[in-house]
């Protein structure tokens, strides 16, 4: 699990220099995206459905992205973009393709979790984004009333 | 009113910012928020409408003066660096560290910025992938040849100039040149997990940025911005699927 952590953090590293993101973003991505995928391994291989190991994975990117935004005064992007990275299920759109090109009747099977693994990214995304939101408007007009 | 704000100006400032904002893989919310919060802190009504292909500006000062920019987006690459170097510059802006003039001096400057070193670019993609075959419980020698793949791929993209090809196109020769190169170097070393080499190699090329920004924009209620993004993910998945696909199909069906 330890050199998993390490090795997912070299590559988030590296995927983020090839994404010219600034200096200051690198290491902090990186660490997300490496306790992120650690998150995902360690959920998928207790429960048995996927889903929730990449919804929780997810989340917690994204979550902790948004708050190194508010301290560092950088757009949210810069640590999402390259932490989800390792998340997205380039397995699936292999093995969906290779069924399919195989003709061996499997193809259904991997792409209805390929499309469901991605489903349950973008709904975690979309619930940070509400809540960053909800919280915002909160904090803006308690600065109103005072 | 104490200093008269040249309308002319400040819309070419707007046009700089969310061209550079969308040119460099931005959201359209964030190019649309920028334009507004400079718009407000001079004291003018601006209006903005940011879509992945373009954008439409207009600026509207006390004296009822209009001044519209339009201007068509066409290279989409992916900058971190640069996003936060306009938002950097914006919020200096609306803070009053910097006029207009300075501001948009700095924007054009980061505008016609260019990457020096493609060196390294290569070099990051090479490292991502191989740790990307590594991850995937790959040996050494995967590590190896999907960095080779992945150095391959790069320097085919600088040679083809990227910017005058469609996406599409360009994602299918990707795919292409990936599964070549990875077939090649297994059947060469007789070692080697085919899949593993083609799934690291694959990784950096993946859409994931704009996946992301499809869904945020559809969240925030841009749903032209959204879907356009999400078709963009879409194509670029399908057409690296395709020419992965096409080259393997044909070396199984042989």
């Amino acid at each position: 699990m330890i050199r998993e952590f390490f090795i997912c953090v070299v590559a988030v590293i590296f995927t983020a220099i090839l994404f010219r993101a600034p200096m200051r973003g690198i290491l902090l991505s990186s660490l997300l995206g490496g306790v992120g995928y650690i998150l995902f391994k360690i959920l998928s291989s207790d429960s048995k459905s996927p889903i929730i190991a990449y919804f929780t994975a997810t989340f917690f990117i994204t979550v902790f992205s948004e708050i190194f935004a508010r301290l560092l005064k950088m757009p949210a992007t810069i640590f999402t973009v390259p932490a989800i990275i390792p998340l997205v299920p380039g397995i699936g759109l292999y093995r969906t393709m290779l069924n399919l090109v195989q003709n061996n009747g499997r193809a259904s099977e991997s792409g209805s979790i390929t499309i469901l693994a991605i489903v349950s990214i973008a709904m975690a995304m979309v619930m940070t984004s509400l809540l960053t939101k909800i919280i915002n408007t909160l904090v803006n007009t308690s600065y109103k009333k005072l | 009113m104490k200093n008269i704000i040249n309308i002319i100006e400040v819309s070419n400032l707007s046009k700089l910012c969310a061209q550079i904002i969308l040119e460099n893989g931005g959201e359209t919310y964030r190019a649309e928020e920028t334009v507004s919060l400079i718009g407000q802190s001079l004291g003018l009504e601006t209006d903005i409408i940011a879509i992945p292909t373009g954008i439409f500006i207009s600026v509207t000062n006390n004296n009822g003066q209009v001044n519209t920019v339009i201007k068509r987006i066409r290279n989409r690459t992916v900058n971190l660096a640069a996003i936060h170097n306009v938002n950097d510059v914006s919020r200096k802006l609306v803070k009053g560290q910097l006029n207009i003039q300075e501001s948009i001096e700095r924007l054009e400057q980061l505008h016609n910025a260019e990457n020096h070193n493609k060196f390294i670019y290569i070099l990051a993609a090479a490292v991502s992938s191989g740790f990307f075959a590594l991850l995937l419980q790959g040996t050494i020698f995967d590590l190896f040849a999907a960095a080779f793949c992945g150095i391959f791929v790069h320097l085919v993209f600088n040679l083809i100039e990227i910017n005058d090809i469609f996406n599409f196109a360009i994602s299918i020769i990707g795919g292409a040149i990936i599964s070549i190169c990875s077939i090649a170097l297994t059947s060469f070393f007789k070692i080697g997990n085919i899949d593993i080499i083609i799934i690291g190699a694959m990784t950096p090329l993946l859409p994931g940025l704009a996946m992301t920004t499809a869904i945020r924009d559809a969240m925030r209620g841009d749903l032209l911005s959204g879907v356009a993004r999400a078709a963009e993910a879409l194509t670029v998945a399908i057409a690296l699927a395709f020419g992965v696909g096409a080259i393997l199909s044909i070396y199984y069906g042989l």
